[in-house]
């Protein structure tokens, strides 16, 4: 039965390969683009679903982890030359740390308390990004004007920061599918499910959760310096706005929470769907494009709470086995 | 949200749709928004209703976190229909006492202002008696506190919600029309004030009236101290740390009962 | 196994019916050959959703116009229009018109962080970027090769507001400039604090006093703090570089409070507005606005821009119902320079063309709606792509008018303090 469920998980990964595969051989920058932000944000919301989905600590703050990798990386770089290689690895680490304090901190408190702190915790961000001017330039940003090159994390050609997401989202994936058989991951289901249990039991799921904070702001903050080098600017409202904090958890939610698959899923759902829309529609009416999307937003949240890829999964589940009753 | 433990980010839309119906009203109609009140509170409540009966209620029983994206969506809808029907314009009006203002030997107050502070004080007394002293505000606040108990006393839980979503909203109707004079609208004002009214009703200890009203004279003086003292951009950093500061220590909140941990 | 194949045919359908009404949505808009095609960038929704929409319908009508007086040898001009709420939206759309669209050349953005999103992708594919409206000094100052922008810089608008304390204010006044109590508040955006920051660096090369300086959101909902220092500190003259919301807030504020500076000095993208004066009434007569010049009043045009602009104000009329704001004329201005007086000139449509004939245009002073010359920094000149003759001007409401009051080339009215 696990194998038949493992295997599905198998061929709709190689779906997905199949699905990605055409685009990737095509050279459309925007296509190209898209695909970029959707491997991105698979990845990025894949990392809040470390935390947000397997402990169930919904953050509402991730943007900050983002933009300190952002920062990070793009100041050393437009500062100290430094290359974005070993900035991104800085910026993660800071975050990393700053994850993990923030989690030894909050992780008291549950359910919307938490989700009010971490918001409040990225609005702090956002400020001191916004106020500390001598370093971050303030509200005018940050420009990379680095030569293309390796060394350098910039390339002309938009397939290589294709590639560079694809191992990103890859990255947490495979982090992800860690959690889902190792004592970490069951530390964390545990609390989520019942934190008393689990501490009579002996588990520290405070530990646990800490740990995987940290886990998760540093992907995060790397997944950050990826952005930053695909866009060659950035600024407080682009890299720590609130928008991005909410982006992480919905994806998430739309695909399904707590597994490897879920936020690929959410994210090959609704990022080329918004771009698509803001394209179709953009200039034709103002807004409506956004209309349309917070309708579509609201019907599946109502309709399949539980995501799309649980649903999935469970539907071919009970396939096989009906197949197999057959046989 | 403390009754109900619904945390509504489209909240601050319904002010935004608040300020607009006492715009247009003034626009059209040349209603005083301090009439229009009259008019705005029912259309809010009302408002409040329908958006409980089909889009707060599929959410109840449902993880938590789908009401908070069910309620964000929303938000993203209204923000753009405002931007639909009505342009980005920044829209205003004119009335005479807007800048009026009372002195008291070198303190001059703002009279639509001081109008304000105290519709304010009284719409939380009022609250405050209906939670104590009618049928519906008992039954508000038993739900609050256990909602499966409140069910087998007899109360009709999906009423109890409807009313008190619905009082929220209509509550924004008295606000709307009172902050027209000296403020101004457009389709994304709503942001600038929910985050503050979500500090403030934590703060003040979820489901406590008293409480809010307190926090949010706390924050409003926090605000000016640090703005004026520090730099204002970073006034409302402070008070987010602050925030965060009350939730870990006291997460009753500062001036919410002891033991009503929620 | 059947089901499995169907669900996936299905998430491919979905993902390829996205690619075709991507395509569909394109291809509407252009019927090939007999047209030329441009790709405009704008923030139509979004909190920029305002002058975004202004500046594109002036660069709309100045396209309907252009058509309207035959186009190119008979060819039409269509846009090929984006909506770029945020940084990350304009570059994704960027890669769009560029890459989808194949536009040689795109006009944008209105906010100064759209354009540097927008253009770092223009640049990098070698085409070309046209913008009217964002001001922060770093969009030329970067030097990109295919970047150009009609309007002034936001150190233009800073000297000029300088300038007219220096040359104007205090003479009148009877003070040095020494004397004068400076105090300069700011939104913390991009717009506000590079327009700041020009200011703070010209005064202190002057020896202004400045008694306070602060930064503030242009989102939030009260200023009080700031104003009731600002009362304490009795400056002579505020500059102010606000949007919209925050001008009124804190005009509003400071009428309250009981705060009178000497002057005010804000800009057009605030104190200048429309919803301003609506705000304010009577009480903005005597504020001034730095920005685009002649911004309201078409007198002293020559002929042929005075028919330009009066065939604008009708059709943003009959299109709007509104007075025009700077915004469109500024979203216009641009458009036309480069419709009218770039593209004729270009032999083929090709980003490479476009850019040399750009390099090369220039226009007298007077020969533009706004009264600026054109002459556009070469390539190893600083600021490559900035139009070197653009200059803001400052006006100043009198009688719930704006009218230019400095410089006194272009100056309709002589101030009043």
């Amino acid at each position: 039965m696990l194998e038949k469920i493992i295997n599905n998980k198998v061929k709709i990964i190689a779906f997905l390969i199949f699905v990605i595969a055409p685009s990737l051989l095509s050279k459309d920058d925007f296509y190209a683009g898209i695909l970029f932000q959707t491997l991105l944000w698979a990845g990025m919301s894949g990392t809040w679903n470390l935390l947000g989905g397997y402990a169930g600590q919904f953050s509402l703050g991730h943007a900050a982890f983002f933009g300190i990798g952002a920062y990070t990386s793009s100041l050393l770089a437009s500062g100290l030359h430094l290359t974005p290689w070993l900035g991104m690895l800085a910026g993660a680490s800071l975050s990393a740390m700053v994850g993990v304090i923030l989690g030894a901190i909050c992780f008291r408190l549950r359910g919307h308390f938490f989700s009010l702190a971490t918001l409040a915790f990225g609005q702090i961000v956002y400020i001191i990004a916004l106020s500390w001017r001598s370093v971050t330039n303030g509200s005018e940003g940050v420009l990379i004007m680095s030569s293309p090159g390796w060394s350098e994390m910039a390339f002309n050609s938009k397939m290589a920061y294709v590639y560079l997401a694809l191992i990103y989202m890859l990255i947490v994936v495979g982090v992800s599918f860690y959690l889902d058989r190792s004592r970490l991951g069951y530390f964390l289901v545990a609390y989520r499910e019942n934190d008393e249990a689990a501490r009579a039991i002996g588990v520290n799921t405070f530990l646990a959760r800490v740990i995987v904070s940290g886990i998760s702001a540093f992907l995060m903050a790397a997944g950050g310096t990826l952005y930053a080098q695909y866009m060659y600017y950035i600024d407080p409202d682009s890299v720590l706005s609130i928008a991005l904090s909410v982006q992480a958890p919905l994806i998430a939610i739309v695909g399904g929470l707590g597994g490897a698959l879920g936020p690929v899923f959410g994210s090959f759902l609704i990022l080329p769907m918004t771009q698509m829309l803001r394209a179709w529609l953009g200039t034709s009416f103002s807004g409506l494009h956004l209309i349309i999307y917070g309708v579509i937003l609201i019907v599946v949240l109502l309709l399949i709470p539980e995501g799309i890829f649980p649903k999935l999964t469970e539907y071919l589940k009970k396939r096989t086995e009906k197949e197999n009753s057959k046989c | 949200m403390g009754v109900m433990d619904i945390t509504n980010f489209a909240h601050g839309e319904y002010l935004m749709l608040s300020l607009y119906a006492s715009f247009w009203l003034f626009e059209f109609f040349h209603i005083d928004p301090y009439l229009s009140v009259l008019l705005v509170i029912p259309l809010m409540f009302l408002l409040g209703l329908l958006t409980e009966k089909f889009l707060i209620r599929p959410t109840i029983g449902k993880p938590m976190f789908i009401h908070i994206f069910v309620t964000l969506g929303l938000s993203v809808i209204l923000q753009n229909l405002a931007l639909l029907l009505w342009s980005g314009n920044f829209r205003t009006i004119q009335v005479p006492f807007a800048t009026h203002t009372i002195n008291f030997g070198d303190i001059s107050i703002s009279t639509p202002r001081l109008i304000i502070f105290m519709v304010t004080l009284t719409v939380a007394y009022l609250i405050h008696l209906f939670l104590n002293y009618t049928w519906m505000g008992k039954a508000i606040r038993a739900t609050s506190q256990n909602r499966n108990s409140a069910q087998l006393m007899g109360i009709n839980i999906n009423r109890v919600f409807m009313v008190t979503f619905a009082l929220g909203t209509a509550c924004l109707g008295i606000a709307g029309p009172l902050l027209m004079p000296i403020y101004y609208v457009y389709p994304t004002i709503g942001f600038q004030f929910v985050l503050v009214a979500f500090v403030a009703v934590v703060m003040g200890g979820l489901g406590s009236v008293k409480g809010a009203v307190l926090a949010s004279m706390l924050i409003g003086i926090i605000e000016t101290l640090s703005g004026y003292f520090l730099d204002p951009a970073m006034k409302q950093a402070i008070y987010f740390l602050l925030f965060i500061l009350v939730l870990i220590f006291k997460p009753s909140g500062i001036f919410g009962e002891e033991g009503k941990v929620v | 196994m059947k089901k499995i194949k169907i669900i996936s045919a299905i998430v491919m359908l979905m993902f390829l019916l996205t690619q075709v009404l991507g395509c569909s949505g394109g291809q509407k808009a252009a019927p090939v050959e007999e047209t030329i095609r441009i790709g405009t960038i704008f923030p139509l929704s979004g909190p920029s959703a305002l002058n975004g929409q202004d500046t594109f319908d002036g660069a709309d009508i100045a396209r309907e116009l252009f058509n309207d007086k035959g186009g190119i040898n008979g060819k039409k001009v269509v846009y090929v229009s984006a909506d770029a709420p945020d940084a990350n939206a304009a570059t994704q759309e960027a890669d769009r018109l560029i890459s989808k669209e194949k536009v040689p050349v795109i006009l944008g953005t209105q906010s100064s962080s759209l354009a540097f999103a927008a253009s770092a992708v223009a640049e990098r594919n070698k085409v070309v970027y046209w913008e009217v409206e964002g001001i922060a000094d770093n969009i030329t100052s970067r030097n990109f090769k295919y970047v150009f922008r009609s309007t002034f810089s936001a150190s233009n608008m800073g000297l000029q507001m300088v300038n007219f304390v220096k040359d104007v204010y205090a003479p009148k006044m009877g003070k040095t400039i020494q004397d004068l109590k400076i105090a300069l508040v700011y939104e913390d955006g991009a717009f506000g604090s590079s327009t700041a920051k020009t200011i703070q660096d010209l005064s202190k090369e002057l020896g202004f006093t400045f008694v306070k300086e602060a930064s503030y959101s242009a989102k939030s909902n009260e200023l009080n703090s700031l104003v009731i220092d600002l009362k304490a500190k009795k400056p002579d003259v505020l500059f102010a570089a606000s949007y919209v919301n925050d001008a009124i807030l804190l005009s509003r504020t400071s009428e309250e409070l009981g705060f009178k500076p000497g002057i005010i000095i804000g800009t057009t993208a605030g104190h200048g507005t429309p919803d301003y004066v609506k705000a304010m009434g009577d009480k903005s007569n005597g504020v001034f606005a730095a920005g685009i010049p002649n911004a309201v009043n078409p007198d002293n045009m020559k002929p042929e821009q005075k028919d330009l602009y009066n065939e604008l104000t009708k059709r943003y009329k009959a299109k709007r119902n509104k007075d025009i704001s700077v915004n469109v004329l500024n979203g216009f201005n641009g458009a036309w320079i480069l419709l009218s007086k770039v593209l004729p000139n270009a032999k083929e449509m090709t980003a490479d063309n476009i850019r040399d004939v750009a390099l090369n245009t220039t226009m007298a002073k007077g020969d533009t709606v706004l009264g600026y010359g054109v002459k556009f920094a070469g390539p190893d000149a600083p600021n490559s792509g900035q139009n070197v003759e653009a200059f803001a001007g400052v006006m100043q409401w009198q009688e719930g008018k704006l009218y230019t009051v400095f410089p006194e080339i272009i100056a309709l009215k002589q101030p009043k303090f």
